[in-house]
């Protein structure tokens, strides 16, 4: 697989033209785990929700995957998504979004790619789109940021790769027999549970494609990787938390993909990704830097999503609840700052009733 | 990878092919570290007696055979040696690079070393890919007797490479990497696991070869071997039971610091059915997981490091080779075993 350079257009062409505007930085706030149906949720999550995107005025709003609940009638799909972009749709602030691996359940029984269909056809400003069937996944995307309203080069390109389902279509794709699962018991395991499809090798080519297209057009071009779940290699920011800098709180076990699918060290061998970033574990908020790219966790906003494990205490189930938020400089593409909002300092706890 | 190019890409030196009775037998060597002037020759002396015995119909070297030659003229005449068991008798060979590959030689380069495996002896079919990473990356197709137009078998070899100074900008620290920018906070002295990795082009080499020998002969079972493990190997050592571990894990596991997702792409192109590879010479241990089975293939030099212990016995105790052998009708279940030296030379008891 190669890419052409009129298939690479085809590509960076979006329902928006994002650029750096006049003030010369460029905000994106990632927002992962919402978990809830626009009808019985807590009402915190969307309050915390319009209130971090009112306060931080971002360029760009990610979702990182895992919009619903539980599974959504087909009926009420098209207002779950509405409630869901109603906030950056009011704003005129441009979104989009990769898969996690409750997304199948944003329509019950609809398939994934009508569902990508759905959503970029009833959410005006999601820019969600996918490159086609020749590759695994659902949200495979391409957003370049140019460096402004006037100029064509690109200042930084975000990178979403659908990182799948759970594995049994693993298992079914490749006829594992479940082997996959069966390690899942047993006694001693090279990574915590690995319950997950992973990024796929075509996905991970067509990164890499995609990724030289790039570069032979617009020179070495610094990337942000978006996944649900993220790479294996996250784990080394729980073993050496102070060697890797890690701020913020890895308050469960890093729960990753089945297999390493590779992503990480094709990332690192191109050397254009400047950070890896995902959800998937909603309280895990940590970033740390390896082999000088950034790894972060986007934490959970959805307050009926699992917390940490205080369940008697309201404030400390729901104490990392939040959004990270990351701002580029127009002229420091590569240091930019990248920073945890916690919804607790945007909505008050509920009173406990003993 | 068009139809031309795959045929350059499949064409050996010489035919390789199931024999008239079915059967195709493959036994590696690996870590043979030998050199010049001789040394403990009970490494050569195994080897032939092994292929004697078991007349093997392709010999694979899994990474650090020759080493200390000063010349090109020393090198081949070191690998006559060590090769005229295979040369004698006909048996094609080829060879895939250790870490140690470039201390073969003092005067020749990676690319000449290559040259010489290649040009200097009648039945050594190993190839090279031009412009990817390492060396030692190609396929040798096996042949169905029953119909010789036909692929019934792959060997694929990938170069695993040298030392990790070349990947840029990462160092290691306990058995696993950082950036530079880390390392300055880190505790000194940290060795282990200095070896590169199979690199993204050589994946995306073996992807497309795979995908493209599919469309002509349809899914084709394969083997593969390289020098350095999968990280993946860990999976076998911690789950003996579950992935029916034969064989046994003596030292640990070292291999290159960054997970190459080569396991995980074999597993996804779904060809690969057997993934061997030698470096730690005490391991002998092959389990099964996702339906690949993966084992090390041993240690035949007796030059190379052993397990501690007091006498030549003991020191030498997990020296061999491993065998597979096929059956055209039933591929899939090859038989796999490790054959130990001391079955074949004297070891010491003091």
């Amino acid at each position: 697989m190669s890419i052409t350079q009129n298939e690479l257009k085809r590509i960076l062409s979006n329902k928006f033209r994002l650029s750096f505007g006049t003030r010369g930085t460029f905000r994106i706030l990632l927002f992962s785990d919402f978990h809830s149906h626009y009808k019985h949720q807590d009402p915190r999550t969307y309050e915390a929700f319009e209130k971090i995107i009112d306060d931080k005025n971002p360029d760009l709003v990610y979702l990182m995957g895992d919009l619903p609940g539980g599974p959504v009638k087909p009926a009420e799909a098209v207002e779950m998504l509405s409630a869901l972009s109603r906030p950056m749709d009011k704003r005129g602030i441009p979104w989009t979004l990769v898969f996690g691996n409750h997304d199948d359940s944003i329509c019950r029984g609809m398939p994934m790619d009508r569902i990508e269909k759905l959503m970029e056809k009833k959410c005006p400003n999601c820019m969600i789109k996918n490159y086609g069937k020749k590759i695994h996944g659902y949200s495979n995307h391409a957003i370049p940021v140019y460096r402004s309203e006037s100029d064509d080069s690109i200042s930084f390109i975000l990178y979403g790769l659908d990182a799948g389902r759970d594995i049994s279509a693993m298992n079914e794709d490749y006829e594992l027999n479940g082997d996959i699962i069966e390690f899942l018991s047993a006694p001693k395991r090279l990574t915590a549970r690995r319950r997950f499809d992973i990024v796929r090798f075509d996905q991970v080519i067509w990164y890499w494609e995609l990724s030289k297209a790039v570069e032979t057009m617009n020179g070495k071009t610094p990337a942000l990787v978006m996944t649900h779940s993220g790479v294996q290699e996250l784990r080394v920011l729980g073993d050496f938390p102070k060697n890797l800098d890690v701020d913020g709180e890895l308050a469960e076990e890093i729960k990753v993909g089945a297999i390493n699918s590779g992503l990480f060290t094709a990332g690192f061998q191109r050397g254009d990704v400047i950070g890896f970033y995902c959800g998937h574990n909603h309280v895990n908020t940590g970033e740390g830097k390896y082999c000088g790219i950034r790894f972060g966790y986007a934490g959970s906003i959805g307050y009926d999503a699992y917390g940490t494990k205080k369940p008697h205490s309201d404030r400390e189930r729901n104490r990392l609840r939040g959004a990270r938020m990351l701002t580029f400089d127009r002229d420091d593409i590569i240091n930019y700052r990248s920073e945890y909002i916690y919804a607790s300092d945007y909505v008050a706890p509920v009173i406990e009733v003993k | 990878m068009t139809e031309n190019e795959l045929r350059e890409t499949l064409k050996t030196k010489k035919p390789i092919a199931f024999k008239r009775d079915g059967t195709f037998r493959v036994l590696f060597f690996s870590d043979i570290h030998c050199f010049l002037d001789g040394g403990d020759m009970r490494s050569l002396d195994a080897m032939e007696k092994m292929i004697e015995e078991k007349s093997p119909d392709l010999v694979l070297w899994a990474g650090d055979g020759p080493a200390g030659a000063k010349t090109r003229d020393d090198l081949i005449k070191l690998i006559k040696v060590f090769s005229l068991p295979m040369e004698s008798r006909g048996i094609p060979w080829a060879v895939t690079n250790g870490n140690h590959a470039s201390a073969a030689c003092r005067d020749l380069s990676l690319e000449e070393i290559e040259d010489v495996f290649e040009k200097c002896f009648d039945f050594c079919v190993t190839k090279h890919v031009e412009g990817i990473h390492g060396n030692t990356n190609y396929v040798l197709p096996v042949y169905s007797t029953k119909d010789p137009s036909r692929i019934a078998l792959n060997v694929f070899s990938l170069d695993t490479g040298n030392d990790m100074s070349d990947i840029d900008g990462v160092r290691i620290v306990r058995g696993r990497i950082c950036s530079d920018v880390i390392k300055r906070a880190l505790p000194v002295g940290v060795t282990a696991h200095n070896y590169d990795i199979i690199r993204f082009d050589q994946l995306a080499w073996y992807w497309d070869v795979s995908s493209s020998v599919e469309k002509i002969n349809g899914k084709t079972p394969a083997i593969m071997f390289t020098h350095c493990c999968p990280h993946e190997a860990k999976i076998i050592r911690d789950n003996p039971e579950e992935t029916k571990m034969v064989g046994n894990f003596t030292e640990g596991i070292r291999t290159g610091p960054l997970n190459s997702g080569v396991f995980a792409t074999v597993v996804e192109r779904g060809d690969v059915i057997g993934f061997y590879f030698g470096h730690n010479h005490n391991n002998t241990a092959e389990g099964t997981y996702c339906g690949i089975r993966m084992g090390y293939v041993g240690s035949v030099g007796y030059e190379g490091y052993g397990v501690s212990g007091h006498t030549d016995a003991e020191k030498n105790k997990y020296r061999g080779a491993r065998l597979l052998s096929f059956k055209e009708d039933d591929i899939l279940n090859y038989s796999s075993e490790y054959l130990y030296s001391s079955d074949y030379v004297k070891h010491y008891n003091s």
